[in-house]
């Protein structure tokens, strides 16, 4: 099926998938321009999934994003993205 | 949380209610609308996006559903961003939904929040009004146009906010006082007058009969004779409309967009399309139907200079519209009636020079240039055509005379309301106001010749080869012209003259 980098569950109980990505220096685009919309549709499917095999429909769910660039001084940049869903 | 909102949508010229429900549940984040949405209603998701996010509000991550029912129509426009936001907000804030009952919302939204004006807002308030809605919230810049509804209160919203506040507490916001203005503004100026024309009194005389019964009137003349200028005065020389034709011909404005910051129409329409136009956009169309010329006319007046240099097809178009005095355009999506009452008034020159018949050019056509040229206007339009007459080029004595002998437009329409007076007071029972709606029924009735009148239009039925049609068409002209004179009859020389204005078709069409 697919697979998602984090589940976790916030302070009011919704559900967060979460998409992780990194990336070695900006040079060709950050992180975040690298999940497509194909790989959006596949962690969604991923997550119904997930919700199905749970029963866990009476929830309320997010998506999220977390970006990781690592700069070449070993500095390590980290950005969170709440709600990256967009139909 | 489901909330339900009222607004409208616009099919043809008239509105139909539309319930708008919101409905926020638990599970993966989604926003739908369904219910038949056109393009611009599904774009709209974008807008209540971001209206929601820049207003104070919080976009519910969450599964939403907004269904506009009746589902099995199409809704078309702009208007619908305004009751799907409110509906979300309300709904993901848990407002009761018996705060919305009675209170009909429609407007556009800007990304910031704001309320943008939209288009039709008269129908559907006006359908509103029929289905018993007291309240309505509208777009603040539209304010205008929903002035003349007195039964619906009108609340104008400049924002986004304030309609959540309005929702959450009726105080917040001021309806507008409603003033029936429609006398204040019935006086209305024109910028052109008939008393500034030397010359080309014949002309004039035609256009008040013209004007007087609704007759449509082709202008023949040289380059440079007056005939674009005779046109542009027309309107000067028209009643005001009545209020129910004000309400219609605004209703088509507004559908149109083309309302402004007016309130509601009152002059009479004066549409002059440049030659190039295409049928569709004379007889209105498009996949989403839209009123074209034709109806943007009704109640007035359709000027259709150098008619032979329109498309046959947009001519031929015409012939149908002229006849019924409405357009039913079909399309796979929907089907639509139009009104389309007006006068077609027309110029042209009598060959492709310009010359022909002139007394001071040569004409520099040869027979069949001409014949080719006429032959553009096709013989059904030409028949459907009350009055031809010619507009020949003016004298210089003429053109450095003094105007104090001429009439002014302000007479002439006094002449001209008269007439129509006239003709209400016979039509009284009838459904037609002027002379040129009558039916055959209606001429037999209301058209008495003398003996003496029988006999010179049978000479003149079988030497001019007149059609059935314009048979009747000449009758109905000297009907109007005995009006135009106050008499009860029709006399001799009213038809006499009524004959005049059809015997161009031997002159420039049997060549």
């Amino acid at each position: 099926m697919g697979e998602i980098d984090l589940i976790m569950k916030d302070v009011n109980g919704i559900y967060v998938f979460i998409e992780v990505k990194k990336r070695k220096g900006i040079d060709f685009g950050r992180p975040l321009e690298y999940i497509s919309t194909r790989k959006m549709k596949k962690i969604i499917r991923t997550a119904e999934q997930y919700i199905a095999e749970n029963e866990l429909h009476s929830n309320d769910f997010r998506f999220d994003a977390v970006e990781i660039i690592e700069w070449g001084d070993g500095e390590i940049e980290l950005n969170h993205i709440e709600n990256i869903f967009l139909d | 949380m489901l909330a339900k909102i009222d607004t409208c949508t616009l099919n043809g010229i008239d509105g139909e209610k539309v319930e708008c429900e919101s409905d926020i549940s638990n599970g993966l984040p989604s926003f739908s609308i369904v219910g038949l949405p056109d393009a611009a209603v599904k774009e709209s998701k974008d807008r209540i996006r971001a209206a929601v996010n820049n207003s104070g509000f919080v976009f519910p991550v969450k599964r939403i559903t907004v269904n506009l029912s009746p589902a099995s129509t199409r809704k078309i426009g702009t208007h619908f961003d305004l009751p799907i936001a409110s509906g979300i907000i309300a709904a993901s804030k848990r407002i009761p939904c018996c705060k919305f009952n009675g209170v009909a919302i429609l407007g556009e939204l800007s990304l910031d929040g704001r309320v943008n004006r939209i288009n039709g807002l008269l129908p559907m308030l006006i359908a509103l009004k029929q289905l018993g809605v007291k309240k309505a919230i509208v777009p603040f810049d539209n304010l205008d146009e929903a002035k003349y509804i007195k039964e619906i209160k009108i609340f104008p919203a400049r924002h986004l906010a304030e309609v959540i506040e309005f929702i959450e507490d009726e105080e917040t916001m001021e309806a507008m006082s409603n003033s029936d203005n429609m006398d204040s503004e019935k006086t209305i100026s024109y910028d052109c007058d008939f008393g500034e024309v030397y010359g080309q009194e014949n002309a004039k005389r035609a256009m008040e009969i013209s004007a007087a019964g609704n007759h449509n009137l082709l202008m023949i003349g040289p380059p440079g004779s007056g005939k674009t200028m005779l046109a542009k005065r027309y309107p000067s020389i028209l009643p005001l409309l009545d209020e129910s034709q004000a309400l219609e011909v605004t209703k088509i404005y507004s559908i149109a967009g083309l309302m402004k910051k007016r309130s509601i129409i009152l002059e009479r329409p004066f549409r002059s399309p440049h030659h190039t136009l295409s049928s569709v956009s004379l007889t209105g169309g498009g996949n989403n139907p839209r009123p074209g010329e034709i109806s943007l006319a009704n109640h007035g007046v359709l000027y259709l200079d150098e008619l032979p240099e329109f498309s046959r097809k947009a001519l031929e178009a015409l012939r149908q519209p002229l006849e019924d005095r409405t357009v039913t355009i079909t399309r796979v999506n929907s089907t639509v009636t139009y009104p389309s009452d007006f006068v077609l008034l027309a110029s042209m020159n009598p060959c492709p020079c310009g010359y022909y018949g002139d007394s001071h050019h040569e004409c520099k056509c040869s027979i069949g240039d001409i014949r080719r040229y006429m032959g553009r206007i096709s013989g059904p339009i030409l028949d459907r055509m009350d009055m031809h007459i010619e507009v020949p080029s003016v004298a210089f004595d003429e053109l450095n005379g003094d105007n104090k002998h001429f009439r002014s437009s302000e007479e002439i329409r006094e002449s001209v309301i008269n007439a129509r007076k006239r003709q209400k007071n016979r039509f009284s029972n009838a459904k037609i106001s002027t002379n040129s709606e009558m039916d055959n029924r209606q001429i037999k009735r209301y058209c008495n010749l003398n003996e003496e009148s029988k006999s010179l239009l049978k000479t003149a039925f079988t030497k001019m080869g007149l059609s059935a049609r314009s048979y009747n068409k000449i009758i109905k002209v000297a009907r109007t012209i005995s009006d135009i004179e106050g008499r009860e009859s029709i006399e001799t020389n009213h038809l006499m003259e009524a004959l005049s204005y059809r015997n161009l078709e031997t002159k420039y069409w049997n060549l």
